[in-house]
């Protein structure tokens, strides 16, 4: 039977869709490729050198969060090496794009560890760094995540995950303290259907609703990526909340704050740790006084702090903020190479084991690489207080004592206010 | 109701501006441009440029944009295309997905990948009864209505017009009887191209601009043009208003995670009722003989 030219195109056109639905998959290489430039600017693993990797959202959601984490990075690798490197060796940082995907973060994955040999690794994100938990512990390669908040890694995190921010169970809670504190007893949540997202959300609603009573009168869930969020924004706002607890990235986050302010819904937003990005606030500046975000912070009374503040505002010409973790970027590297010196091994298993060593006390205190090294080499245990904190670990390798602040929109810009403690009532259940 | 309603006016709007073009190089040109999601791309990105940077209206910076996606669609087409014309549809398919990604890293290249906005004051909203409507989204209903308007006047009206149908219908017969069909293939060319630039503004507008732009379109503008029918211009039109509003319709009902879902579901349902599209006329024209 003779098939109609129109019956072949629409063979053709449907067997497109799945040949562009892969495409677009497949252009995590591209992202990779594109990073590669950045990563070729640090080098590789040769000539005697050490590789440390990052995986990270370059392009996507988290580009913005990898923007100003590299100044970090980069700011951190140039310490280690001012220092002399790591036993003997310069540190080069490698680089691999994650498009800011689970899916894109498996091939990143593969070429720091297979093809550039990276000893240890970053993970941008709690996606990316969920959906290679397992090939992290068969390589046996420890891995920093600067500002991962997914709680399902800290049971499956293991032994060679360590993040150096509070998980989400503990922000959900902060996000639902700060209603209760703020009297906000009616809420909707607009969350988009990732891990990290799906995560935070989850946490809030547990004490929101239960110790605290609050009603959350709509729950909008949406996948990223799309064209308009208008439907999920008037949703979101249908049922009349005094406040929206909001988790998503930068992509979407623009859309759905713009057609907020541009439609007059009022309200005020409880956004996650992921929204303050500087993308956010100079597309609308109509949040200032109706959004807050209690996050993680940073120590910033210690030396520590000031120096890094000081090399980042020169190489970013801007200050280092709590919701982007550019001091916790900073520190992941730092606490690595003292971790692989302490160990005197590139072993992952050795390297693992000396991770909390170094960050935990006892030891002597100490505030740069360089000073931690020396006491390193007089054979003295250390406790390495970073950029942004104590970083002390727990045994499951995630902060001990992490330190909360309400961020908000002031003049523009993002601005840390006040620190709190969580409630233990909260944390209770 | 009513104002979601509203909304998938405005999705389906934009769509059908961005399947249109798809839809003319299809029909005049024979195969399916998939680098066109990638005009969409570089579109919102000058667009950006053009108001942030020069400080253009948005008007006059849709208008230059769409003379310069059109332009850098001809030449798309003249470099990259025409070499190869002579090889078949599936050739030229997939040298377009080749194109895609060129000008995908190349956008990357040029733009960087920040996600940015327009800043464009959109306006108050203004109340019609419980729906409220921004002047900006007036505008963009408004840009689809030209469209249609100005395509119909193009096709019906005009020398140029009657020449792409004449090549759209039989490109030998037209060439026979003295059509340009170069001249034919250069305006279809700007025109899609243009368009395509356009709607990549109007979905920055609405959304954000970000380097995954174009693919996401690329999939909805797929589904548009099959739904309407392959090469059906005002079907594919009036596809693309459907799925817009299906889309967000749906949102009223199911979990708006869902409602691209609903969309394409709709979309399997129609090809297997009819597979030529609901606006074809292929069949009519087998009933009819």
């Amino acid at each position: 039977m003779k098939r109609s030219t129109g019956s072949r195109w629409l063979t053709a056109a449907l067997g497109l869709a799945a040949a562009v639905a892969l495409g677009a998959c497949g252009s995590s290489n591209e992202g990779s490729d594109e990073t590669n430039a950045t990563a070729a600017d640090s080098g590789s693993a040769k000539g005697g050198q050490m590789v440390f990797g990052t995986f990270t959202g370059v392009t996507g959601d988290y580009a913005p969060f990898t923007k100003v984490a590299m100044y970090a990075n980069n700011i951190a690798i140039a310490d280690i090496n001012a220092a002399g490197g790591v036993l003997g060796k310069k540190v080069k940082l490698s680089v691999a794009d994650t498009e800011s995907t689970a899916e894109g973060a498996v091939p990143a994955f593969s070429r720091l560890t297979e093809v550039d040999k990276a000893v240890v690794l970053s993970a941008g994100d709690s996606d990316a760094a969920t959906a290679v938990l397992d090939e992290i512990a068969n390589k046996q390669t420890p891995t920093m995540c600067p500002y991962c908040g997914a709680d399902n890694l800290t049971p499956d995190g293991g032994e060679w995950l360590y993040r150096l921010s509070p998980a989400d169970s503990q922000l959900g809670i902060a996000g639902a303290q700060y209603m209760r504190d703020h009297n906000i007893a009616k809420a909707s949540i607009l969350g988009q259907k990732t891990d990290a997202s799906i995560s935070a959300v989850e946490t809030f609603k547990t004490p929101f609703t239960g110790q605290i009573g609050g009603d959350v009168c709509s729950e909008v869930m949406f996948d990223p990526g799309k064209s308009s969020y208008q439907a999920e924004v008037s949703k979101a706002f249908g049922c009349d909340p005094q406040a929206v607890y909001a988790t998503t990235g930068t992509e979407a986050g623009v859309p759905i704050l713009r057609e907020w302010a541009r439609r007059g819904y009022g309200g005020q937003w409880v956004m996650s740790q992921d929204m303050l990005t500087p993308e956010i606030a100079k597309a609308t500046p109509e949040l200032e006084g109706k959004a807050f975000a209690p996050t993680g912070s940073m120590d910033r009374s210690t030396p520590a702090w000031d120096d890094f503040a000081a090399k980042y505002k020169e190489k970013s010409g801007n200050e280092p903020s709590d919701g982007l973790w550019e001091a916790a970027s900073y520190d992941q590297w730092i606490a690595l190479a003292l971790a692989i010196t302490k160990a005197n091994s590139t072993d992952g298993a050795k390297i693992a084991a000396a991770v909390p060593e170094v960050l935990n006390a006892p030891g002597e205190k100490c505030y740069s690489y360089k000073e931690c090294l020396a006491l390193l080499e007089e054979g003295k245990d250390i406790n390495y207080h970073g950029a942004s904190g104590d970083n002390d670990l727990n045994d499951q390798g995630d902060l001990a004592s992490p330190r909360f602040a309400v961020t908000e929109l002031k003049g523009g810009e993002w601005v840390s206010g006040g620190e709190f403690d969580l409630d233990p009532s909260l944390s209770a259940q | 109701m009513l104002q979601t309603l509203v909304f998938g006016l405005i999705t389906g709007s934009i769509l059908a501006i961005a399947a249109t073009g798809f839809a003319l190089i299809r029909q005049t040109e024979g195969f399916l441009n998939i680098a066109h999601g990638q005009f969409l791309l570089v579109g919102a990105y000058l667009g950006v440029e053009f108001t942030s940077k020069l400080g253009l209206g948005i008007v006059l910076a849709g208008l230059v944009t769409f003379v310069c996606v059109g332009a850098l669609a001809v030449l798309c087409a003249r470099l990259v295309f025409d070499p190869v014309r002579e090889r078949g549809a599936l050739v030229l398919l997939f040298t377009s997905i080749g194109l895609a990604y060129v000008l995908y890293a190349g956008s990357i290249l040029v733009f960087g990948v920040d996600i940015l906005s327009f800043d464009v004051d959109f306006g108050n909203a203004i109340m019609l009864g419980s729906v409220a409507i921004t002047p900006v989204e007036i505008g963009m209903i408004g840009v689809f209505v030209v469209a249609i308007l100005g395509l119909m006047l193009f096709f019906n009206r005009t020398r140029l017009g009657t020449w792409v149908r004449a090549t759209a219908s039989n490109p030998d017969l037209a060439r026979v009887r003295g059509v340009p069909v170069g001249v034919v293939s250069a305006s279809v060319w700007f025109v899609a191209g243009g368009l395509g630039g356009v709607a990549g503004i109007l979905l920055g507008l609405n959304s954000s601009v970000t380097s995954e732009l174009g693919w996401n379109a690329t999939m909805l503008i797929l589904a548009a043009t099959v739904l309407g029918g392959l090469g059906r211009i005002y079907g594919v039109m009036a596809a693309a208003m459907f799925l817009g509003l299906v889309m967000n319709l749906a949102t009223e009902v199911i979990d708006p995670s869902y409602s691209t879902l609903v969309a394409f579901g709709a979309l399997i349902i129609v090809l297997l009722i009819r597979p030529e599209g609901i606006f074809s006329i292929e069949r009519r024209r087998e009933i009819a003989a």
